[in-house]
């Protein structure tokens, strides 16, 4: 029983990680209509920056942390204005609409290469405030940034739900999103739309990049893009574009790893748990080709 | 040495008697007798080149490309032809490489078979999850090639039988026709290496399979593919079944992936089930897309560019200014040379798509063009080639048609 909940939490803490990246993903497909796999590279580059922050530079570790948000979103949105913008129209039809993620692949490599470069290959310590340090509820030892990662995606889902449901910027973004010709017209400002979009991404992709490389969660690696990539699934089964979505997802694709992790016997043979996602993403595929979408002309993108 | 001995087909290709000149003949593999020789020849450098040179790590790196070039033009009839997107081609050059340890490797079968085995393990993996992959468009696709990786690089690591897990596997595989070995030649009375035969069979496969998809261009399979790609559900109105010709697409891609996975093992004559990750599979599209998606010579441009630069940075480390043999903690700027690659592929992929989105092919072409405008006179077929300049050469005419 005791284990049990021990997996539950940290299959959670796990499941809201792959949520925050999912919206990463999510947010800017809304708010650009591409889809964009750049928030992989924010997810890596924001937990080396932290790494660079705190440790190299020996700044305070909240302050670190924001500002390799900061400086992720900078550089996401300058890919945004330099790049991904002007793709438009570019190339043969067949590769038109891929034009975006081609880009943003190529910007992930290169990402990986300067994180190796700057930074080199070995695993590093971002030396974040819980380490390795349990808290104990009767017999159910917990680990503290399990529950610390819960509380501030948490917070950080709640800041998102009041920017898209209760601002000006949020309802323009859900304009855009059914209709970016008409929210034009009415006067929605789409350098506006994206600079948020890109705010909201990077915030998310670097919470969730610094929980990933803490000590609890394996350290600092520069395959984490890759890491990143596993909360493609929570996405998928979300149905692309929807935010709460992408939250259900990302906590049943994170319980469903961890409860394998836990229970599955040794004949299932090595890196079954971090397969099975991808497996019942691919079910779910073929029982509902369209994940749990309502929008389904997002599956252009 | 892709160029050097594709030349004479690229050059041989412009000579089209008139623009205007109908799609028939436009993609006619061979339109004059001067082209027909000038194929001969081709396929008679790639005989002479390895048996000439004598540069060990010359002939591997032409090989490697080779190998590369032939599974990026699997990729192609996929992504190119049929403008479906997979990331996951790095997995079916995996199974062709497994197939063969098995077939060539642990069952020792002959050449004629185990080859041929590698092409079949191929189609067979993408024929079983092409009825996944077709129903999906654009992010699903892509996302659901992903999952691919995952699912098959873990079947690999789970068949140690086959794959030896984790740690990989080691195979030595019969090159031999009977009448000729290719992994111990022996022409007039010279002993060549292993790595030189091996050339003229990987070079030799890759022509072969690239007449077979030029060809395969001009059959109604092909034009289908082609309609696909611009305008599905038209294509469906006229009758075309559009399901059937992707999944054909799809199966042809890995069967062509198989191949080369094959060969890939009859190089290194060691894999592993890491090799065919992720960064391969990308490394693939790569190729394809900065070589000119839907082109005849794209992938073999493709692969000679992004294969062989890595290869040759590493080589030459030393020569190149910002390159270091390995990172080295005392803050010394440079990039360690295992993350060239990386750099390389980001970079042409950002390069190619911002400035150039149909590909090298085209930009050879356009090149080729102003050249030979400014030197204002037009170049015959028959004018023996200097040197074997990229730049200066002229792309293959038979796909203008459809990517213009």
């Amino acid at each position: 029983m005791t284990n049990l909940i021990q997996l539950t939490v940290s299959g959670l803490s796990l499941g809201i990680l792959y949520a925050l990246v999912a919206i990463g993903f999510a947010v800017l497909l809304k708010a650009t209509g591409h889809f964009n796999m750049f928030p992989g590279a924010l997810v890596l580059l924001g937990a080396y920056l932290t790494y660079q922050f705190h440790v190299l530079w020996s700044l305070n570790f909240v302050l670190a942390v924001a500002l390799a948000a900061i400086v992720c979103a900078v550089l996401g949105l300058a890919g945004e204005r330099l790049l991904f913008s002007r793709l438009g129209g570019k190339g043969h039809r067949s590769i038109e609409h891929l034009s975006v993620l081609l880009v943003s692949l190529g910007l992930i490599s290169l990402a990986q290469a300067a994180v190796v470069s700057i930074w080199g290959p070995l695993n590093y310590l971002i030396e974040d405030p819980w380490g390795l340090s349990l808290i104990r509820f009767g017999g159910v030892a917990v680990a503290v940034r399990d529950i610390w990662a819960l509380g501030l995606s948490l917070a950080l889902l709640a800041i998102f739900y009041l920017i898209i449901q209760h601002t000006r910027v949020g309802v323009g973004m859900r304009a855009v999103a059914s209709d970016p010709e008409a929210a034009r017209a009415q006067g929605v400002n789409p350098h506006v739309i994206s600079a948020t979009a890109w705010a909201m991404c990077s915030a998310a992709s670097v919470l969730a990049g610094m929980m990933l490389a803490t000590e609890m969660g394996g350290g600092l690696v520069p395959n984490l893009d890759q890491i990143a990539f596993s909360a493609l699934p929570a996405l998928i089964l979300g149905g692309l574009s929807s935010l709460p979505g992408c939250i259900y997802g990302g906590l049943a694709l994170g319980l469903v790893q961890t409860y394998a992790a836990g229970y599955a016997p040794e004949s299932m043979g090595q890196g079954f748990a971090s397969m099975l996602p991808w497996v019942v993403m691919i079910l779910l595929l073929v029982v509902k080709p369209g994940g749990f979408a309502k929008t389904l002309e997002t599956r252009k993108a | 040495m892709a160029l050097t001995e594709t030349a004479p087909r690229l050059r041989s290709a412009r000579t089209d008697p008139s623009p205007a000149a109908s799609r028939r003949d436009d993609s006619r593999l061979c339109r004059t007798r001067t082209q027909r020789i000038l194929l001969g020849v081709a396929f008679a450098a790639i005989v002479a080149f390895p048996l000439s040179v004598g540069n060990a790590f010359l002939i591997s790196l032409t090989g490697t490309i080779g190998i590369f070039a032939l599974a990026a033009l699997g990729l192609n009839i996929f992504s190119g032809y049929a403008g479906q997107i997979s990331l996951a081609q790095s997995i079916f050059v995996g199974v062709g490489a497994f197939a063969g340890v098995g077939l060539g490797g642990l069952a020792e079968l002959p050449l004629p078979v185990w080859l041929p085995g590698t092409f079949v393990a191929g189609g067979l993996a993408a024929a079983l999850v092409a009825p996944l992959t077709l129903r999906l468009k654009g992010v699903f696709q892509i996302v659901l090639s992903l999952a691919l990786i995952f699912v098959g690089h873990y079947a690999f690591i789970n068949l140690p039988a086959l794959t030896g897990g984790n740690g990989g596997i080691s195979a030595t595989p019969s090159l031999s026709l009977g009448f000729i070995d290719f992994g111990d030649l022996i022409v007039a009375g010279m002993r060549y290496s292993y790595e030189q035969g091996l050339f003229i069979l990987i070079w030799l496969v890759l022509a072969a399979s690239m007449i077979a998809v030029v060809n395969m261009h001009r059959t109604r399979f092909g034009r289908a593919l082609v309609a696909v790609r611009e305008a599905e559900t038209a294509a469906e109105i006229a009758g075309i079944n559009a399901a059937r010709v992707k999944v054909l697409a799809f199966v042809l891609a890995g069967a062509f992936g198989g191949l080369a996975g094959g060969l890939l093992m009859a190089q290194l004559r060691y894999v592993q089930a890491e090799q065919f990750g992720i960064n391969m599979g990308l490394e693939l599209l790569i190729i394809v897309v900065v070589g000119g998606l839907g082109t005849t010579w794209g992938p073999v441009l493709g692969a000679a560019v992004i294969s062989s630069i890595p290869v040759l940075a590493t080589q030459y480390a030393e020569y190149i200014p910002f390159l270091q043999a390995d990172f080295s903690q005392d803050g010394g700027i440079g990039i360690p040379v295992g993350q060239v690659g990386l750099l390389i592929y980001g970079l042409a992929l950002v390069l190619v798509m911002v400035f150039e989105p149909r590909g090298l092919s085209h930009l050879l072409g356009a090149a080729g063009r102003s050249l030979l405008r400014r030197a204002g006179r037009p170049r015959t077929a028959r004018e023996p080639i200097p040197v074997p300049v990229p730049h200066a050469q002229p792309k293959d005419r038979t796909h203008q048609g459809d990517m213009a």
